[in-house]
């Protein structure tokens, strides 16, 4: 319940800070970026009260920065966040809340969580990715470590199977293109999921929903702009 | 409105309406089929897994901690259990029998500790029942004492049945056979193990049904072997029947409340509550994301134009500092050459010192100029560097996103002797204070179970250098009755510990401690302490330390000696003659210590020397640990005073639980609490309480225990 509220206030937090812009004169490379690059970017929510992101927030955020952004939609915990890309490394991108919660993703797929509790540590999703992006009916291994309460490293590993369906038209925020879902069917010793992705033609997902464990659940993270 | 409900995200909702909203999660209960992976068994009145007075063959799951109140008539009993390992169990418990007569308790209810262990001979299979063979009330006057072997099987889902065989109390009635003849007197002073009686006298069968109905409902049925013969004999019980029924309820947290009935008369009620260590608590945190790493552009890392520009540099290591600083880091200084890096931080937040080390590597990479490729970072505590961390920043880049053990593999930690950047001198002098409320405890004594002084500490620090600090705490006592004892002390030895009342009755307000401590490596793999002034409420003088730990080792060795003073009972500037009317007070003590990683989350320790008294011995302690921060553990003191001259107890033991503040948070702290239990404070095997001893605060930047927690790296 805790975390839950965590991911709700950190949109208010975010809507009470906007007045907060400050000066600050670092360069990009040594910027304090949960600071910096967030600031303001989320606008307050028009029609007041709850914690969902609304229509007018995507477009006021969307005017405020030009920078990647992506709604996530944490299903289990029933709240939403927009969140920012502050940092790439390789292939991977970090999405940031203005609460200092991250995403990481990889060509769209979510590859780990940081600040949410009970994070997804990293994957090895190599081999799953290609399937998923190439759009490739097949199966794959697929790996989630998290930290237990002791501070042990678990790992999960599941072997996913790949469909790709019917094609489909992703329109939120920026991005209007169509893709075509695919869905990855994975079991292993510690349970068993589907995950479902709609991918578009340069094999980039639109939007991700998948297991992330238990302490987080099912969440969605979905291209606000690319 | 929900983001779901917008026209915007009609993506959104055609996810759902193509069945991918039904991308539900088909099976995580939990699969993992151990024996006791997870389910709680049900408690006993005597707080261990059983049906109502009797025990059973269950084991908690490995790590369970259960503490478990429980009364009936006149008696009431407080327990706490844990599962040491899957296999044994020990608790420690705290009874109280009233309308019970005996020299010790005229007037009052009798008061008594006890220790059980339980061990666990098989787990349950498909055909094979569960069985355990337990010690009860093993140690001192044994009123509970008596021994069990006992047998539980599952025959249908819910039902399980339970037959044993008990011993010595649990063989008071309905016995049927023996073995040998037990023996009355006791041991020692008591708190010795009994071990002369151990499964001898008289046998007698004990068993019973329970059913649970779900996971909620469980029903009870027992017969019982233990006929209460002495509280029959100098107390008020009168039961009539042997047969015990009950009812527990257990909460969805794991708290189980029963009601019973019990030996055909009386009403009875437990509560149990439980956690465990190793699998509640937060798992990996829920403190903000790290910094991301930033990975240099590709061609700069061969740019040495920074070094010559005499800005980078600076503009660096403030950058450095002012993000170190927002994760409770504090930079004391950098050495920033044209390839590498070495730093000096102090950790003020993380629990975990990979998690701090780890948090440094990020914002190294967001602040060096890009030709640095290596990182060594140098945790400083009390001023002593406590080992050097060295990564290459191409690692760091590469394996964000990998398991964290791929950058443990590419990690040295090193010893930081010789290898510290020093600190930065406008960082010192350094003054902290702090002004908190204190709770000190005294339990178990025979005439007043728990006595307790609440009060105001006002503690100060005053760092001249990082590794030269003065420091020193006030009290002043609010209210509390810690000083209102009885009991004359009473003690064939030098009074070192038994007029702590006196103490606590004239020191208020009292000047807790008042010290100068100089820390130092002298050497590879050496560390060390000094302390003079007024070390403890009872002792000033001076105390010196030094201890060997090679920064990969598991073990460490070893040695203080120690000059005290006996001060003055008011707790303020004055000393007294360290003469008391039962002997003198050496001014000398010391010991060598081992201390030794066993492996497997077990640590043990063994000092060797001579106590404040003068008596000459050994302590043997023994933890479990857990890489939260957690430790349980028990110790015991054997020194050359004997049984009869140490007095009740015969000697000093007693358990020790260390809880981590944020096991219960989840935010990240360095706090944590350590309860002990101990026998009665008597003056035989006693030690001095000098502050900053450095092991546990050495071994935690050393390779073992980096390593244990290491996912915290990337955290």
């Amino acid at each position: 319940m805790r975390i839950k509220s965590r991911i709700a206030a950190g949109l208010v937090v975010a809507a009470g800070l906007l007045s907060g812009c400050g000066s600050d004169t670092d360069s990009a490379q040594t910027l304090t970026i949960y600071r910096d690059i967030l600031k303001g970017l989320v606008t307050p929510n028009a029609t007041g009260g709850g914690s969902g992101v609304t229509e007018a927030d995507i477009a006021a955020t969307l005017q405020r920065t030009d920078r990647p952004l992506a709604l996530v939609n944490a299903e289990d915990r029933k709240s939403q966040a927009l969140v920012v890309e502050i940092e790439r490394n390789g292939p991977y991108r970090t999405f940031a809340t203005r609460d200092r919660q991250t995403f990481i993703t990889r060509g769209g797929m979510v590859t780990g969580t940081r600040g949410l509790g009970g994070d997804l540590m990293s994957s090895d999703a190599t081999a799953l990715l290609r399937l998923v992006s190439a759009r490739s009916p097949g199966t794959a291994p697929y790996v989630m470590r998290f930290l237990t309460p002791d501070n042990q490293t678990v790992t999960e590993s599941y072997t996913c199977t790949v469909s790709p369906g019917a094609s489909a038209p992703f329109a939120l925020g920026a991005v209007n293109q169509t893709g075509r879902i695919v869905t990855a069917a994975c079991t292993g010793e510690d349970g068993e999921f589907t995950n479902g992705y709609i991918v578009a033609g340069d094999g980039y997902i639109l939007a991700a929903r998948q297991f992330l464990g238990e302490a987080t659940g099912i969440l969605a993270l979905q291209a606000v702009r690319r | 409105m929900a983001w779901r409900d917008l026209p915007l995200m009609v993506s959104c909702r055609r996810i759902r309406g193509l069945g991918l909203a039904t991308c539900s999660i088909l099976a995580f209960s939990a699969a993992t089929g151990q024996a006791n992976d997870g389910t709680l068994p049900s408690y006993n009145m005597y707080g261990l897994p059983g049906l109502i007075d009797m025990p059973s063959a269950d084991a908690a799951p490995d790590a369970t901690l259960a503490a478990t109140v429980s009364n009936f008539g006149d008696n009431t009993r407080a327990t706490l259990s844990f599962q040491i390992t899957p296999r044994l169990s020990g608790s420690f418990r705290y009874s109280a029998v009233r309308d019970f007569v005996t020299s010790a308790s005229i007037d009052r209810p009798y008061y008594d500790r006890s220790f059980d262990l339980k061990y666990q001979l098989l787990f349950e299979g498909q055909y094979r029942p569960a069985v355990a063979i337990g010690l009860q009330d093993f140690i001192g006057t044994g009123l509970y004492g008596g021994e069990y072997i006992v047998a539980t099987k599952e025959l249908f889902p819910g039902l399980r049945v339970t037959g044993g065989l008990g011993w010595g109390r649990l063989a008071t009635s309905g016995a049927f056979t023996s073995t040998g003849t037990r023996p009355e007197e006791i041991l020692g002073e008591g708190g010795v193990p009994t071990y002369d009686r151990w499964f001898r006298g008289d046998v007698a069968p004990f068993g019973g049904v329970s059913y649970s109905l779900n996971d909620r409902l469980t029903f009870k049925v027992e017969y019982s072997s233990d006929n209460y013969d002495q509280e029959r004999d100098v107390g008020e019980f009168d039961g009539s029947s042997q047969v015990n029924l009950g009812v527990d309820y257990h909460f969805k947290n794991g708290t189980q409340l029963s009601f019973y009935h019990l030996y055909g008369e009386e009403v009875g009620v437990q509560l149990t509550l439980s956690t465990n260590p190793r699998t509640k608590g937060s798992p990996g945190g829920i403190e903000p994301a790290p910094q991301p790493v930033k990975r240099r552009a590709a061609g700069t890392a061969a740019d040495l134009g920074w070094t010559v520009d005499g800005k980078t540099g600076p503009n660096s290591k403030a950058s450095l500092a002012k993000l170190l600083d927002e994760d409770g880091i504090k930079l004391e200084s950098l050495d920033l050459q044209p390839t590498s890096a070495t730093l000096r931080i102090r950790n003020t937040k993380f629990a975990m010192p990979a998690q701090a080390i780890g948090r440094t590597a990020r914002i190294l990479t967001r602040t060096m100029p890009p030709s640095v490729e290596e990182f060594v970072i140098v945790p400083v505590e009390k001023g002593i560097p406590m080992s050097a961390v060295r990564m290459r920043r191409s690692d760091v880049e590469n394996l964000e996103n990998a398991a964290a053990v791929d950058m443990l593999a590419r990690t040295s930690i090193l010893d930081a002797y010789g290898r510290d950047p020093g600190y930065d001198k406008d960082l010192y002098p350094r003054f902290n204070w702090s002004l908190s409320p204190y709770l000190a405890i005294s339990a178990f004594d025979p005439d007043n179970p728990v006595r307790a002084d609440l009060g105001a500490r006002l503690s100060a620090d005053y760092e001249l250098t990082p590794n030269l600090v003065l420091s020193g705490a006030i009290t002043k006592r609010l209210i509390g009755n810690l000083d209102d004892v009885d009991r004359e002390p009473d003690t064939e030895l030098p009074a070192v510990r038994t007029d702590y009342a006196r103490y606590a009755d004239e020191g208020d307000p009292a000047i807790e401690r008042l010290t100068a401590a100089w820390y130092a490596r002298p050497g590879k793999n050496l560390y060390s302490r000094l302390t003079v002034g007024y070390l403890e409420e009872m002792y000033a003088g001076a105390s010196a330390e030094v201890l060997w730990k090679p920064v990969d080792s598991r073990l460490a060795l070893g040695a203080e000696v120690n000059y005290v003073r006996r001060r003055d009972y008011d707790q303020l500037f004055g000393l007294q003659s360290n003469t008391t009317a039962t002997g003198t007070i050496p001014e000398l003590n010391g010991h060598v210590s081992a201390y030794y990683d066993l492996g497997r989350g077990f640590h043990g320790q063994l000092d060797v020397g001579r106590y404040l008294a003068g008596d000459y011995g050994a302590t043997l302690s023994l933890d479990r640990e857990f890489a939260n921060g957690w430790r349980i553990g028990a110790f015991a003191t054997f020194t050359d005073v004997p049984f009869d001259d140490f007095g009740e107890g015969s000697f000093d033991k007693g358990i020790r639980v260390r809880i981590p503040l944020e096991w219960g948070t989840g935010e990240p702290s360095r706090r944590a609490n350590t309860i002990t239990v101990r026998s009665l404070t008597r003056d035989g095997g006693a030690r001095l309480r000098v502050s900053g001893r450095l092991y546990n605060q050495v071994r935690d930047y050393h390779q073992p225990e980096l390593a244990k927690s290491w996912g915290k790296f990337w955290r």
